[in-house]
């Protein structure tokens, strides 16, 4: 314990909300016996203007370093009252709330004097929790005013231009010798038939003549580290290399098209795909008489992605042949059509108008092609059609570039399923991390026709310039950290960490240790319990006060709520049920003690053992439903180490029943409160773990053997 | 420090107080449902409103949002406040007087019936979801949609929102228990249906590509119409 400790407890009577079910004045008098509380005091309104300046002003007057504040949820009331703390001077991390509203008063109302009972041993809690914070200011990133872009496509050029013109500098990356890509094969786009090659033109002077913009062709990105925000980035063309520091990058690496090799006879002469009848309409070298299309060809897996990209490509090139060659007998074979646009079903009718005929094939039945023509099987006519050709189209689809998976390694950001890029949003409170700042658009993101990667490049530079024009950024939300005497550079948090934010670095030549970027932590906490030395801490949420915080919330001395039960809650699913049942006024057993964390797979099995020690006769681990982690795969963490601990215990004859991980949904008290019930008449069947007088002989000598640890 | 009276009290309040603060300081009960601590006045229902004494005249002012003035003369609970919030439970009660919160102002104030009957709707329409989406957790995943008869809570365009960090704190703030996570969140709302009213395009500042969708045209659009015309 620090020795100028100084903490105030405020408790709060919320208008009579909670003062009506717990006897506020008698739990002021009770917290004044704990050793660190130098100050108790009651409020009538703790959110009230008057009670706040009034919560300052003890602070300023009585020189108070730790405020713990009982009374309704630190969801919606927190930022109220660390910014209060914060105009008094008191680092904002200093103040501890304990909910004894939602968390008691209001799910207890029918059973007083356990509810103060349980309220009390929360506010022990709270306190031993408050004695072991330490300020923290967060993390703050000077952000470097440029952007990197990664592609000199249609998506590229556009974002390029954007966020030059909003006076970024940007430095703009393309591996081939000229800038372009797709468009660069394009003959007239959909739906004004506009040349592809004029816009290319117009894009690309507009381009070299901005002069925020630097263009480096046949270059390469070979090497993205440092922090966000300033990012160090190497690019290599011809041998040279290049390094520089960007704010952004922009990622706007676009996809080929797929070449059917093997399928429908490609390869021969006759049979092209929709990309190589672009450079022949430009060419104006389009000889044939017998035109057939085959949409979807070669897509009939469920792997590829849905686009509707090859049928709005067919449909325009449809219209273009028969209006340039009338005479040409055009027949389109699809699947489905998958359109999108203004109107698309006008440009359907067009093309009947003009005499292109449309056959349904089924998925089971794909088109046959012989040297002679493509047989198919009309899905509305149920008949077989033998059609001539003597230029068959295959629309494939857009596939991924090949190399975006070294693209992905470097920028630290994952692939789908199909090798896109996808939007990546993150699930957690936007003042306590700091944005990666890597934005995707145009087909790298997914085959997007030149409407909408445009549109998506803009947004990309959009929200880029949003995170450039800041400056600075400063996240408060918690934040790991390695001690490096510890470290012994196993790397198994290297390996757990959800956003890679963990790496091991050389040391002494031979050893390696862990380092944490403080700019990519989300301060999950995932990777302490990984940690077999113990060499991470989390600041702002340290083990040390967690263990404190359940030492204290299991002190009842009262024999009445036995069993007792310790919640080890989610703060996105058990516990926001949990406040949202208090809300409700739901009610559930008291004997259930519940602890916040911000993911279960934050537990360490250790926690669960102390909690027994400590005298709890039963632990319930509460997490997201599967595939729901905020934190990506924190509840399968949880999981396997409960279920390893379990197998431990089970072994050594303990009743693994009085432990249990179960998923909640965050939006369903009545669920929860059933399941707090099932779990506490479970353990009340299983009777306290051990008599009081064993728990106290026995603890002590469990302490001690655990303090050895 | 500004001095005024309240139901015949004398009050002292720093300036910057509204009515509601001072009110509650002297422990005097306002009813309200809009209004919420830790968020900006809002004074959307009207049932925090009270008279407010003035030379040609009284008139209504809701003290949420209406700060202390020196010397005025505020009533809470006189004829024309207790009308005025009758009225408004009234309004209320055509659509939600099925929830207990509605249940208990009516009979707090004497109304028995409504005189007026709309479809039953758990959600008020007080719009502490969508302002604690936006200035507590600072998403703004949900908005306030249409306007009149038609307003309702939801995702904008009532597509699925990707920005929902479903963190709860809406289902939480909501006083009546009418918003679920997944009316934010359902996957299924991200299809638009054909003929949908809406012309979809993504958005150019935050490029949220769900608002194009990939339709399906069935055989019958297009097929149908060739065979016929042949016939």
């Amino acid at each position: 314990m620090k020795d100028n400790l100084k903490i105030g407890l405020f408790i709060c009577d919320c208008g009579g909300e909670i003062a009506s079910y717990l006897d506020t004045e008698a739990l002021v008098m009770a917290a004044e016996q704990l050793p660190q509380v130098a100050l108790s005091q009651r409020m009538p309104y703790l959110c009230s203007r008057r009670d706040l300046m009034k919560l300052q002003e003890a602070i300023r007057g009585a020189g108070l370093n730790h405020i713990v504040v009982a009374g309704c949820t630190p969801r919606t009331h927190e930022a109220l009252l660390r910014s209060a703390c914060r105009e008094a001077g008191l680092n904002g991390h200093l103040l501890e709330m304990v909910n004894i509203r939602e968390g008691c008063a209001w799910v207890h109302s029918a059973d007083g004097e356990r509810a103060m009972a349980k309220a009390l041993d929360l506010l022990k809690a709270g306190v031993a929790r408050a004695s072991l914070s330490e300020p923290y200011e967060g993390v703050k990133v000077q952000i470097t005013p440029s952007a990197l872009v990664i592609g000199g496509g249609v998506a590229g050029m556009t974002a390029a231009l954007a966020l030059a013109k909003r006076g970024i500098a940007v430095k703009l990356v393309e591996k081939e010798h000229h800038l372009g890509g797709l468009l660069r094969n394009l003959h007239a786009l959909y739906p004004k038939e506009q040349r592809a090659s004029e816009l290319l033109k117009c894009q690309i002077e507009e381009l070299r003549e901005e002069p925020n913009v630097e263009i480096l062709l046949g270059a390469q990105v070979s090497e993205v580290t440092g922090p966000v925000g300033n990012y160090r980035v190497v690019v290599t063309s011809g041998g040279a290399e290049r390094a520089f520091q960007v704010g952004a990058i922009i990622v706007a690496t676009g996809a080929q098209v797929q070449k059917p090799f093997g399928l429908f006879r490609y390869g021969t002469s006759k049979v092209i795909t929709q990309l190589e009848l672009e450079s022949l309409l430009a060419k104006g070298d389009l000889q044939a008489e017998q035109v057939v299309m085959i949409l979807c060809a070669g897509s009939s897996d469920e792997n590829t992605y849905p686009s509707a990209l090859c049928s709005l490509t067919a449909l325009k090139q449809a219209l273009l042949i028969k209006r340039t060659h009338p005479k040409v007998r055009l027949t389109l074979l699809f699947r489905d059509l998958y359109l999108k646009g203004d109107n698309p079903e006008a440009d359907i009718r067009k093309a009947k108008e003009l005499g292109v005929e449309f056959i349904q094939y089924g998925p089971e039945a794909e088109p046959r092609v012989t040297a002679e023509g493509v047989e198919v099987y009309d899905l509305l006519t149920k008949q077989k059609a033998n059609l001539p050709y003597d230029l068959l189209i295959l629309a494939t689809p857009l596939i991924p570039q090949e190399d975006v998976t070294v693209l992905a390694n470097r920028l630290k950001i994952p692939l789908d399923s199909h090798g896109f890029f996808p939007d990546v949003r993150l699930r957690l409170r936007p003042h306590g991390y700091i944005e990666r700042a890597i934005y995707v658009c145009g087909a790298a993101h997914y085959p997007s026709d030149l409407r909408e990667t445009t549109f998506q490049a803009l947004s990309a530079a959009a929200r880029a310039f949003n995170f450039l024009k800041q400056k600075q950024i400063i996240s408060e939300g918690a934040m790991a950290a390695v001690d490096a005497a510890l470290c012994t550079g196993c790397g198994s948090c290297v390996e757990i960490c959800p956003f890679q934010a963990i790496n091991l670095r050389p040391k002494d030549g031979l050893l390696s240790i862990s380092v944490v970027e403080p700019t990519l932590c989300k301060g999950c906490g995932l990777c302490l319990p990984a940690c077999p030395v113990k060499a991470i801490s989390l600041q702002g949420d340290s083990d040390p006060q967690l263990t404190a915080q359940i030492q204290a919330i299991l002190s009842s001395e009262e024999s009445k709520d036995r069993p007792l039960i310790l919640g080890l809650f989610c703060e996105w699913s058990a516990y926001a049920v949990a406040e949202l049942a208090g809300a409700r006024h739901l009610q559930y057993p008291p004997n259930l003690r519940i602890i916040s964390l911000r993911c279960a797979g934050r537990i360490d099995p250790y926690h669960i053992l102390w909690a027994f020690l400590n005298g709890a006769d039963g632990v319930l681990i509460g997490g997201c439903l599967p595939g729901k982690c905020h934190y990506v795969r924190g509840n399968q963490q949880a999981e396997g180490r409960v279920a390893k601990l379990n197998d431990a215990l089970a072994a050594r004859g303990f009743e693994i029943e009085r432990v249990r991980l179960q998923w909640f949904q965050p939006d369903n008290p009545s669920a929860f409160v059933e399941e707090i019930s099932n779990f506490v008449a479970q353990i009340e069947a299983l009777g306290p773990r051990v008599t009081q007088d064993r728990r106290s002989q026995d603890g002590a000598a469990e302490k001690r053997s655990l303090g050895a640890r | 420090m500004i001095h005024l009276t309240i139901d015949n009290q004398e009050i002292e309040v720093e300036e910057g107080t509204t009515i509601l603060e001072a009110a509650q300081e002297k422990g005097i009960f306002i009813p309200t449902l809009c209004y919420h601590e830790a968020l900006e006045p809002y004074a959307a229902c009207r049932l925090c409103a009270v008279e407010l004494e003035g030379k040609r005249g009284s008139r209504l002012v809701a003290s949420c949002a209406y700060p202390c003035e020196e010397g005025a003369v505020i009533h809470t609970d006189s004829e024309m406040v207790r009308r005025s919030r009758r009225i408004t439970v009234e309004l209320l009660m055509a659509s939600s007087e099925h929830l207990p919160l509605v249940k208990a102002l009516a009979a707090q104030l004497g109304v028995a019936e409504p005189r007026f009957r709309l479809p039953p709707d758990d959600c008020i329409l007080c719009g502490l979801c969508v302002r604690a989406c936006r200035d507590i957790v600072g998403i703004a995943a949900i908005s306030l949609l249409n306007r009149g008869m038609e307003k309702r809570i939801g995702p904008p365009f009532e597509i699925a929102s990707n920005a929902c960090i479903e963190c709860g704190t809406c289902v939480l703030i909501c006083p009546t228990g009418a918003l679920k996570l997944e009316d934010i969140t359902k996957e299924e709302k991200a299809i638009h249906r054909w003929g949908s009213p809406f012309d979809r395009r993504p958005c150019h500042i935050c490029g949220d590509h769900d608002l194009e969708p990939h339709l399906s045209l069935g055989p019958h659009s297009i097929l149908g119409e060739q065979t016929s015309g042949e016939e």
